[in-house]
């Protein structure tokens, strides 16, 4: 009987011990998401949860589901002292947010190291310029995994209609196709009225190709404002005003208000858009069956220093608080994350772009991917601007092109209001 | 002695309440509005006024400060006008006040960003209500009309804001009204009064301390104005309908982009608290009148 009571003692004993060393070793991993949580990538992200777990039986991972206002709603819980190791924001706003605050730690060791995959350097498995573009002063916080493409998104099949069997390569010979998809009785180009910042990439294109990829940014750091006095700006103002005048935008959409306009597209009754490569994916349950999407790049301007091949783009990347205990396994799991088969995942069934450069995108989407493939500078969203002075970009940049593009204000108003306004934000600063 | 205390020991967990959840959040608004803060860290700059100064000469403010006293006195007009007009006719004597009542009301227990989803509908230049209506009945130039492009937007904005208002408004009055003797209104009709003069010599003075109070919930309403707007901007909010608190929550949160400058959102939170607390003292003043007890 004692026997029997010291044998049952002992094992008591260690199985508390063992549990105690188990529950010691476990590691829980808080990850604040930019996804809803019924969006299609976050159902991605919750099965690589589960397969990341089931691979590493000493981590679990809580997700906490925020949306794509996630940064700010990690700043808060920052300030009150909430644990929380992984959180994701898109590039530009982590560069000029959780980055810029020193609030993520550094990746440059990893990103020198070898690849998840052992293929290379990790940092070889993104994008060529993806990684220096997301960095601070040089030095990476984040670590970047879903991307989209600005293009001219449209419906293949309305173009072929029209007689337009390649993508035009100069803004003459866009127009022309447009004037024929135009001819066919649908409208050339779809835009919401209310969305500044898909409407700017009209201009932010057109400057680029007129002016160089240099040139924004020069115009928004001269704080006399006089680099909006440059003729390429009147320049590329009239060009996009042209479409209005052609009726290659009708009038009507200066009343859309998001989604108005995509719908159109989506219908079969608009062509195309600029706008970002997730447009496919937001329309997937709109469009009929067999809607044959393709992707053009912003068309070249006869004379001017710009490229066709400069894309610009959006990226959504991971970061690691600082304040984290468990920065092996956070770091770890990000690498999974971004692994060829991870990122598989998210292209196959997501339908978006990824940035791991190794991975197919879904074929609604290849066109896309086919603009980057062929890039010969990735851009920053308004070409840095967003990250550097996310306030211009807001209130003065996007604000003022859209009353310029919408006809609320004519093209010397914009110049004019753009060099005092510029004036007023570097005296303000 | 002992009654004395035992209200001070009632108030107390109430005041405590009050002053940890209100008083000081609103007195640290205003330090934190000297300082310049991105809201990551404690890592602050003392900048003292230089917030204030530069809300001065900052023309999105200015923008959003307009805005916010269009609503304020724009809508307000219309809110109280159309709320006055059905009160008057309600009350009348008309079959169905209770039911009139609860259509006018409804839009308050609808969520915000349904009512704005609505609009936009409503608003929408190819197959929105209004102009599929008005193309229905024959007036085709008007059916063009774009309601929702940046010159009206603003109005387009304000005139749901107005339909969503006037419901809870009308509440209050009608509440008022019903207070009010039917002896009087009784004498007015055997005195040949017309519907106005009941309305003008009987319900306004005798609705005055509602009135008064329904001015000063509204103008707080609109100076602190942001779900509404904001909902009907959605993806992102045309500069056209900022108010002071979308503009607050622009600079201090960034909605899209990573602004984060909590310190100088801060200020226009105290200019905010300074306009409503100023123009409340200086409605109260004007509408102050001697009190009518019936």
């Amino acid at each position: 009987m004692r026997k029997t009571v010291f044998a049952f003692g002992l094992g008591t004993a260690l199985s508390a011990l063992s549990f105690g060393a188990l529950a010691q070793d476990q590691v829980k991993l808080v990850y604040w998401s930019l996804w809803n949580e019924p969006e299609p990538g976050a159902n991605v992200v919750k099965s690589l949860i589960a397969d990341y777990e089931a691979a590493h039986p000493g981590v679990t991972i809580e997700a906490v589901w925020n949306g794509r206002q996630n940064q700010t709603t990690v700043r808060n819980a920052l300030a009150s002292g909430t644990p929380i190791d992984i959180m994701d924001a898109d590039m530009d706003g982590l560069k000029g947010g959780l980055a810029g605050a020193g609030e993520l730690l550094p990746w440059t060791d990893d990103l020198a190291g070898a690849s998840p995959d052992g293929t290379g350097p990790f940092a070889d498995l993104f994008y060529p310029t993806l990684i220096d573009m997301s960095a601070n002063d040089g030095v990476s916080y984040q670590i970047p995994y879903m991307l989209y493409a600005y293009n001219i998104l449209y419906n293949a099949k309305l173009f072929r209609d029209a007689g337009v069997t390649s993508a035009p390569e100069d803004w003459d010979d866009f127009v022309a196709a447009l004037e024929k998809v135009k001819a066919t009785g649908v409208n050339a180009i779809a835009i919401e009225s209310d969305i500044a910042f898909y409407n700017v990439k009209w201009f932010n294109y057109l400057l680029e190709r007129i002016a160089g990829p240099d040139f924004l940014l020069k115009a928004v750091e001269d704080k006399t404002g006089e680099t909006w006095r440059d003729p390429a700006v009147r320049k590329a103002l009239d060009m996009e005003l042209d479409l209005w005048t052609r009726g290659l935008v009708p009038e009507e959409s200066r009343g859309y208000q998001w989604p108005a306009a995509q719908q159109t597209v989506a219908f079969g009754e608009t062509a195309a858009e600029l706008v970002g490569s997730w447009l496919p994916v937001e329309l997937a349950d709109t469009v009929e069956e067999g809607f044959e999407w393709g992707a053009m790049r912003f068309p070249a301007v006869k004379g001017g220093l710009g490229d066709i091949n400069h894309v610009e783009v959006n990226a959504f990347s991971f970061g690691v608080l600082k304040g984290t205990k468990h920065e092996a396994e956070a770091r770890d799991f990000i690498k999974f994350v971004v692994s060829a088969p991870s990122q598989q995942r998210f292209a196959d069934e997501a339908k978006i772009g990824v940035a791991n450069k190794s991975v197919a995108w879904a074929p609604e989407v290849a066109t896309a991917r086919q603009s980057l493939d062929e890039a010969s500078l990735i851009l920053p969203e308004n070409h840095g601007i967003k990250a550097l002075y996310p306030d211009y970009s807001t209130n003065v940049y996007e604000a003022l092109h859209n009353q310029a593009f919408l006809g609320l204000i004519t093209p010397e108003d914009y110049i004019e209001q753009m060099v005092s306004r510029t004036k007023e934000f570097w005296a303000n600063r | 002695m002992i009654r004395k205390r035992l209200i001070v020991l009632f108030l107390a967990p109430a005041s405590l309440l009050y002053g940890g959840l209100f008083l000081l959040p609103t007195l640290s608004t205003f330090y934190f509005s000297l300082f310049n803060w991105s809201g990551f860290g404690q890592d602050m700059t003392f900048v003292g006024l230089n917030n204030y100064v530069r809300l001065f000469n900052d023309t999105v403010f200015w923008l959003s400060l307009r805005n916010t006293l269009a609503i304020l006195f724009v809508g307000g007009f219309f809110v109280f006008g159309l709320a006055f007009l059905y009160t008057v006719l309600i009350t009348s004597g008309i079959w169905g006040k209770k039911f009139f009542r609860l259509v006018f009301f409804l839009p308050n227990v609808v969520s915000v960003v349904a009512l704005a989803g609505m609009w936009a509908y409503i608003y929408n230049p190819r197959s929105g209500l209004i102009n599929t209506t008005l193309s229905t009945i024959g007036l085709d130039s008007m059916a063009k009309t774009l309601w929702t492009s940046p010159n009206n937007i603003f109005w387009a904005m304000l005139a749901a804001l107005v339909w969503v208002f006037t419901g809870f408004f009308l509440i209050l009055l009608m509440a008022g009204v019903d207070k009010i003797p039917t002896d009087t209104y009784e004498a007015a009709d055997l005195e040949g009064a017309s519907l106005w003069q009941k309305f003008w010599f009987i319900t306004v003075p005798m609705l005055w301390d509602v009135m008064t109070i329904s001015f000063v919930i509204w103008m707080i309403n609109a100076i602190k104005m942001f779900e509404f707007p904001y909902a009907f901007g959605f993806l992102q909010v045309p500069q056209q309908l900022y108010t002071l608190g979308i503009y607050l929550y622009i600079m201090g949160f960034g909605q899209r982009d990573p602004i984060y400058q909590l310190g100088y959102a801060t200020a226009i939170g105290v200019v905010m608290l300074v306009l409503t607390f100023v123009l409340i003292v200086v409605m109260r003043r004007l509408l102050r009148r001697e009190q009518l007890e019936f």
